[in-house]
């Protein structure tokens, strides 16, 4: 770095030297270390314990993934409702899931024109 | 979540409930780095010890000698252990040290800009300590540190910020390039102009090398 400057320059980067030596002269270093050290554990008080990343990690996700995932039912109950309408013989839990209920019997009934025909 | 798994991967080794070895005082930065992010919080002290000095400097030569300094020093240590996981190691710490600290004190220059400051006024400053030179020394020596210190900060921040890392920081204009995160010409350019500015500004405050 040095050999980059010429005479003049050097002298200029001695007298900055000492104009900054003399501006921190009054920083204690073990103090500022503790005052840091301090501050840090303030700001974050969790640390990179991999218990702390994970609720961290969490807390950051929950809240926009949960505020989305409660507005995206808010729109397909809705939706469900508004398209079931027309159906007056569905009941509200119906009409809110957008689907007749079901039961045992109707899951295992494989025979589709048959369940088809009950409704 | 890659981040998460890097974490998690330099944790695996050490089992919660386990006392991990505490990292020496001496040890490599990047070492250092890893038991801190590996849950050993008192290691992030050696880091602190090995770079304050430096920081200190880097903001005490953009910022003068201000309340700020001390909050601002504090402000890059907090930011550098809250970024450690993105150190991705591919420049020195140092480096990412510095280039924080110039960051944070550009920021605080443009907030000054935005507020009334009042700047370090010649008459305000107190006398610089007394040495085996006389009252007489010492006065000429304040008053010469006042003129530098007046024309540095007549220096636009990202000219100071040049003359700064080159000639307080001592760095080449290859560090201060990726310090600043320019290329290494616009180093070389930047600090040719910013000199000029800052003999300008010395010669109008009546400075004499001697």
């Amino acid at each position: 770095m040095n050999n980059e400057l010429n005479k003049s320059e050097k002298d200029l980067q001695r007298d900055l030297s000492a104009l900054v030596d003399f501006e921190t002269s009054h920083i204690h270093a073990d103090v500022m270390t503790n005052k840091i050290v301090r501050a840090i554990r303030r700001s974050h008080g969790n640390t990179w314990n991999i218990e702390d990343v994970w609720s961290g990690a969490l807390l950051s996700w929950f809240r926009p993934v949960a505020l989305i995932g409660t507005f995206l039912v808010l729109l397909l109950a809705a939706y469900n409702i508004s398209y079931a309408d027309e159906t007056q013989d569905m009941s509200t839990t119906e009409r809110l899931f957008g689907m007749h209920p079901v039961t045992l019997a109707v899951a295992y009934d494989l025979d589709m024109n048959h369940t088809q025909d009950e409704y | 979540m890659s981040q998460i798994r890097t974490r998690l991967v330099s944790t695996q080794a050490t089992p919660v409930g386990v006392t991990r070895e505490a990292v020496a005082a001496d040890s490599e930065d990047e070492a250092v780095i890893d038991a801190v992010l590996g849950g050993d919080d008192g290691a992030f002290r050696h880091l602190v010890e090995r770079y304050q000095s430096h920081v200190a400097r880097t903001v005490t030569g953009m910022l003068g000698k201000t309340q700020e300094v001390d909050d601002c020093v504090q402000d890059v240590f907090v930011r550098l252990y809250g970024s450690l996981d993105k150190y991705r190691g591919e420049a020195k710490i140092k480096t990412y040290v510095t280039r924080i600290a110039v960051n944070r004190s550009l920021d605080i220059l443009r907030k000054r800009k935005r507020s009334f400051f009042v700047p370090w006024e010649a008459g305000e400053v107190e006398e610089v300590e007394s040495t085996s030179a006389g009252p007489e020394d010492n006065l000429f020596l304040a008053d010469r540190q006042n003129q530098i210190r007046r024309a540095l900060d007549r220096l636009v921040p990202k000219h100071r910020a040049v003359v700064v890392l080159r000639l307080i920081d001592g760095m080449s204009a290859s560090e201060t390039a990726d310090v600043l995160g320019v290329p290494y010409g616009t180093v070389l350019s930047r600090f040719k102009r910013a000199l000029a500015s800052l003999k300008q500004a010395l010669e109008k405050e009546g400075y004499e090398n001697e």
